[in-house]
């Protein structure tokens, strides 16, 4: 197996990896998907709430709101045992306390009072409860870890996908507009065609398929950075493949 | 009633460039280059800022 980077920003990377199967790519896609966890808002207390949106509908709209997360830190609560009771150092209490009292005021994720500096909201700006003069919304957070299997809240990879990758060639082939993004260039180098400046000489040329080759493209949500969602996600694989490979030798 | 938190097919958070959203259009900017501006791609988080409509207003005098 190879990879090679296209592209890694604070939210977003592109990669290609080379010499897998299909089977396998996409369970790598699955993985980032459902099996690293986040921190979520799991469960809200309301003191007060006088906003005219239900407790349980505010309480989804605070679990959604992506938190920054240290999976050094927080550990995953254990999957065998039925207990209830969570380890309170695996847990971050996030505190509102919003009036709104002459005038206006809209609840942001950046109200929200974090007892760990480490876990904040990663988007600020989302609008959660406009409050109308008088109305008030005061309430504890408990954030914990979670898997994307078991809720979206949870899900640290947003859109995350892969293609096959294509090579241009000179004669034959397809048709170039067949493909967009990342592509190979009869070099073996990796060019952006949905760029213009990426098609540059290659105008004429044709694509055809490169065999075992993949595209892939992942997106954050801010919870995680692109990088280590990625390899998140191969650990839990390979703890997954050896889990596996115990079982069946015993 | 409020603008939904993220997308609903892709999770990606939508909220986010709503208000952003609201204040450019109503300042005459077109739709299009605004979400394209702000990195809405996806044409399922496009349609959550362009069919939403803002409802808390309406509601308020009723609790």
């Amino acid at each position: 197996m190879d990879v090679e980077l296209v592209e890694l920003g604070e939210r977003e990377t592109e990669f290609v990896v080379r010499d897998v199967s299909a089977a396998f790519a996409n369970g790598v896609r699955r993985a980032i998907i459902g099996d690293v966890p986040t921190l979520s808002i799991d469960t809200v207390d309301f003191y007060e709430n006088t906003s005219v949106m239900f407790d349980e509908v505010l309480a989804l709209r605070l679990g959604l709101v992506p938190l920054t997360t240290d999976l050094d830190s927080y550990e995953l609560p254990d999957e065998d045992t039925d207990d209830e009771e969570y380890d309170p150092a695996n847990e971050v209490t996030l505190t509102i306390d919003v009036e709104a009292e002459d005038e206006e005021r809209t609840v942001y994720p950046s109200d929200f009072e974090s007892e760990d500096p480490a876990v904040q909201p990663a988007d600020e700006n989302i609008p959660l409860i406009k409050l109308k003069p008088g109305q008030a919304v005061v309430a504890e957070c408990v954030a914990r870890l979670g898997r994307g299997r078991d809720h979206a809240k949870h899900q640290g990879g947003v859109a995350v996908g892969y293609k096959h990758l294509h090579r241009l060639v000179e004669e034959g082939g397809e048709e170039r507009d067949a493909v967009r993004g990342v592509v190979e260039t009869p070099d073996g180098e990796l060019v952006d065609v949905s760029d213009e400046r990426g098609v540059g000489e290659y105008e004429e040329y044709g694509v055809e398929e490169v065999e075992d080759a993949f595209v892939f493209h992942v997106e954050s949500d801010g919870s995680l950075e692109p990088s280590e969602l990625v390899l998140r996600a191969t650990e839990t694989l390979s703890q997954r493949a050896a889990e596996l490979g115990d079982k069946v030798s015993t | 009633m409020m603008v939904p938190v993220r997308c609903f097919t892709c999770g990606s958070t939508v909220g986010e460039h709503y208000e952003e959203y609201k204040e450019r259009t109503a300042a005459g900017e077109d739709a299009e280059e605004v979400l394209d501006d702000l990195g809405v791609k996806r044409y399922c988080c496009r349609r959550m800022l362009v069919t939403h409509k803002d409802l808390v207003d309406t509601v308020a005098p009723y609790q």
